[in-house]
């Protein structure tokens, strides 16, 4: 689905990705974990081809990432931005219309097909009874969950996340990623940078973790998720131990541990 | 507290369209706007003049004879109507793009420079002495349309970054092209001071002297302009979640925006060049229609085109009789005097829509 080879990315003269090598198969959900500033976020604006690539190449299902024109990038890849950069005076209906963008050509307008497709995500959404609702009147957690489905609505096989979740309270963060989940079971590729490591183990079955612009780890989550790697990438002491109910691993943090992290020089 | 405990909004329905309230409103004004001028001339035989011109327009009639009446009522009151309507339209469609491609709300056609660019156009016109008219037509406006473009080809250059063009860079580019273009009309006019009055006229935006000829100037552009605006107002809509979410939408953000700017752009720089710089048009009722509409752009520029047509008409029509013996005042600052307040009674007032 995904195939990034040797990539490096910079903003100006500052290099923030060094030859990365990763590649995500179909059905796959992964978990993009690093600490702040390592390059989760820049890996993701690259994956979905709104950074310049310094060298390297991006594959997505075969396609040669920088060759896609930009509504056909759309029809295979969705992405939910960490927060709207705007709330605009716009309706729910409208907002999740826009994942039909890709779709629509300027004559015919919106068919009945992008009308379904727009009840559908709603509905998958949990979000039908919001819909002529204004963006700017929702919580958080709404506002999240309408994004999804504006990205559904692009009825694309891969999904690509941002930081989806942070900043909400943990109901919130738990419907999210219970939908994550089941969209992921029903064959959808996703790929999410994630800030909170338990989140990331109790629902991700693949975790890669980037430090420093390098991805320094990568496998399912139950061998990577371990107490040497958390330790060392996040120079702190963590503690790892199975989740109570589903035996995933989880992790805490030993007060008064933290190292002090090598300095680059 | 709980997202439940505000007010829903009300729907907008679709049966209701303001549309269908302001066309007849504007077509009324077209006639009623006609019966004002120093000369008089009772309302029946204007009423009268204008149903036999539209009659013969239709080809229903033989073209009316040339009596005065006539040709005051169609040919110097009818036709400055109609052009003021026509600027009023361009700048309440083009401040509405420019206000969403910027996404900031004190955006008008002039922010990018533009208008600066007509002035430069036509005050170095002047200068050079070419100002006389060349079978019947100007050189002033062409100058002005010219300037505007090259303005807004110079704004895009400077704000290009690493080939993206930015929302700041392209603001803070405008201004700098607006202010280098300022500085360089003043030592034009400080070099030719007999010219000086006639460039200070043509800058200060009027409709005084206006004819049929300058509607036929117009409309190609305003046509051409308003195709293109209206082709990607789909696109505009989506732009105002932000370049980052537009992208990931599948929009083609760098050229849909050039394409949008060239349109506004047409629209303001022909306005500017038949009538000169008129203000708070293209600032106040794009405004306005947005707190009325919401922010979907197809019904947004179309209202706004209305909008400011309406607007315009009438404050040409209080420009020219508001003060006694045929003096005129220029029409902005009259729409400056009716836009400033009644903008502040909107933003004070419990109106929603627009930028948060």
């Amino acid at each position: 689905m995904i195939r990034v080879n040797g990539l490096s990315c910079a903003y100006g003269k500052k290099t923030a990705l060094h030859s990365i090598d990763l590649h995500v198969r179909h059905g796959e959900m992964v978990g993009v974990l690093g600490p702040n500033g390592s390059g989760k976020t820049t890996l993701l604006r690259a994956i979905s081809g709104t950074l310049p690539l310094v060298s390297g190449e991006i594959r997505l299902d075969g396609h040669v990432l920088s060759g896609l024109k930009p509504k056909e990038k759309a029809v295979i890849m969705a992405c939910v931005p960490q927060k709207l950069e705007a709330v605009f005076d716009m309706q729910v209906t409208s907002l999740v219309r826009m994942g039909r963008y890709p779709y629509v050509s300027f004559f015919k307008g919106y068919t009945p097909e992008d009308d379904q497709a727009v009840h559908w995500a709603l509905e998958k959404t949990n979000t039908l009874h919001l819909r002529d609702r204004y963006a700017n009147q929702l919580s958080g957690g709404e506002l999240q969950r309408v994004l999804i489905a504006r990205a559904l609505a692009q009825k694309t096989p891969l999904l690509l996340l941002d930081e989806a979740a942070s900043g909400l309270d943990a109901g919130a963060q738990a419907e999210i990623y219970d939908l994550l989940k089941a969209l992921n079971r029903e064959g959808m590729t996703i790929v999410s940078a994630i800030h909170n490591l338990n989140l990331a183990a109790l629902y991700c079955d693949r975790l890669i973790f980037i430090q420093d612009g390098t991805l320094v780890l990568d496998g399912p989550t139950t061998q990577v998720f371990t107490q040497t790697h958390l330790s060392r990438i996040y120079h702190a002491h963590i503690t790892v131990f199975p989740h109570p109910t589903t035996q995933t691993p989880q992790c805490v943090l030993v007060p008064g541990s933290a190292a002090p992290a090598p300095t680059d020089g | 507290m709980s997202s439940s405990d505000i007010p829903e909004k009300k729907k907008h329905n679709k049966f209701w369209n303001p549309a269908l309230l302001v066309i007849p409103l504007l077509l009324a004004s077209l006639v009623l706007a006609c019966l004002f001028g120093p000369l008089p001339i009772p309302v029946h035989d204007v009423l009268h003049i204008l149903w036999m011109q539209a009659l013969s327009l239709l080809g229903l009639s033989a073209p009316a004879a040339d009596t005065t009446w006539q040709v005051v009522v169609v040919d110097i009151r009818l036709s400055r109507i109609v052009l003021s309507c026509l600027v009023g339209a361009c700048m309440g469609v083009a401040g509405t793009v420019f206000q969403g491609i910027l996404r900031n709300p004190l955006a008008d056609p002039f922010t990018l420079g533009v208008s600066s660019g007509a002035a430069f156009g036509a005050t170095l016109v002047i200068y050079l002495g070419l100002s006389q008219t060349f079978f019947g037509l100007s050189l002033l406006p062409v100058a002005g349309l010219v300037g505007s473009l090259g303005a807004l080809a110079v704004v895009i250059a400077l704000g290009r970054i690493n080939g993206e063009l930015r929302r700041e860079t392209l603001i803070l580019a405008g201004i700098v092209v607006a202010t280098f273009l300022a500085a360089l009309i003043s030592l034009l006019k400080a070099m030719d001071e007999e010219a000086v009055s006639a460039m200070v006229f043509w800058i200060m935006g009027s409709f005084q002297g206006r004819g049929w000829s300058h509607v036929g100037l117009l409309i190609p552009y305003m046509i051409l302009g308003f195709g293109l605006i209206y082709r990607y107002s789909r696109e505009l809509d989506i732009l105002c979640l932000g370049d980052l979410q537009a992208r990931h939408l599948g929009v083609d953000v760098g050229r849909v925006r050039i394409m949008l700017l060239l349109g506004a752009s047409l629209m303001t720089g022909a306005a500017v060049a038949v009538s000169g710089i008129i203000g708070f048009v293209g600032l106040v009722v794009p405004h306005f229609v947005r707190m009325l509409q919401g922010s979907e752009h197809r019904p947004l520029l179309i209202m706004s085109g209305l909008g400011g047509g309406l607007l315009l008409l009438w404050s040409d029509v209080l420009a020219r009789t508001i003060l006694p013996d045929g003096v005129e005042l220029p029409v902005g600052v009259i729409t400056a005097l009716l836009g400033g307040p009644f903008f502040c009674l909107l933003l004070k007032g419990k109106g929603h829509g627009g930028f948060k």
